[in-house]
């Protein structure tokens, strides 16, 4: 199924802010059966440990240990109205921490591409609040095996590498990319 | 509690609308008062924190977002 998301950040559910710096919060969303269904969107408290700006942000119901389950099927009725409140979330956080990048994984292919095409559709509105870029991480190829079942991939040597998305970027499943890092556009002088 | 640095991202949101959400939501972390209970961790299950684990690794990375 197709989903089509518009941006709008006029267009968002109440949200309950959990945590005084915005790490944690949570609103309802309504599926298409007609029942409400609580999302929690959570920010990791703590950047990676090698690059101290960068935090996580993952969305998603709580399982039944009040756990987000980021691989939950939901039918949501109005789809741009959730990714909408969880994009208005990420931009006051952000606001009261303008240093700071905020990261999404898809967390299977399909998602991957379901955010990239997001981001796409919704390119010009965006851009106006966020610089987004997109990762990829390439592994090394040690050598071809002498034997077919033999692996070349050295997954000890991973590299980055980080683009710039922009309204001509392609729209080509083939160009998925692992996870995506935003933060706030800055103020041209 | 959050506060907003000088150079305030406000002055560079072209929508008033817009500008007051964000507002009404630092208001309401400023209100909050319990502690946070996190149960489940996020970084640990981003991919950068299993994919990026060296520092040059960190380094190439930070460098090119600071050019984005």
């Amino acid at each position: 199924m197709a989903i089509s998301v518009k941006i709008n950040f006029d267009n968002v559910y109440d949200i309950d802010i959990a945590s005084s710096e915005m790490t944690s919060a949570s609103f309802e969303t309504e599926l298409s059966d007609g029942t409400k269904k609580k999302l929690i969107v959570e920010i990791s408290p703590e950047a990676h440990e090698l690059m101290p700006n960068v935090y996580n942000l993952a969305f998603g119901p709580p399982d039944i240990n009040g756990e987000i389950d980021d691989r939950a099927q939901l039918k949501h009725k109005d789809y741009s109205k959730v990714f909408s409140t969880i994009l208005l979330h990420a931009q006051a956080y952000l606001t009261i921490h303008p240093d700071h990048y905020l990261g999404i994984d898809g967390s299977d292919n399909s998602r991957a591409f379901l955010y990239y095409r997001f981001i796409l559709n919704n390119f010009d509105y965006l851009t106006s609040y966020f610089s987004i870029g997109a990762l990829k991480y390439y592994v090394r190829i040690t050598r071809f095996g002498k034997y077919q079942y033999e692996n070349p991939f050295d997954f000890h040597d991973i590299m980055p590498a980080l683009v710039r998305i922009t309204d001509s970027s392609p729209r080509h499943v083939d160009f998925m990319y692992n996870y995506f890092i935003f933060n706030l556009i800055k103020e041209k002088n | 509690m959050p506060t907003l640095s000088k150079n305030s991202n406000f002055n560079i949101m072209k929508d008033k609308k817009v500008e007051d959400k964000v507002r009404s939501l630092i208001e309401k972390a400023r209100a909050v008062e319990r502690p946070i209970k996190v149960k489940t961790s996020a970084r640990r299950r981003s991919s950068l924190n299993k994919i990026i684990k060296t520092k040059e690794q960190a380094d190439a990375l930070m460098s090119a977002l600071k050019a984005l």
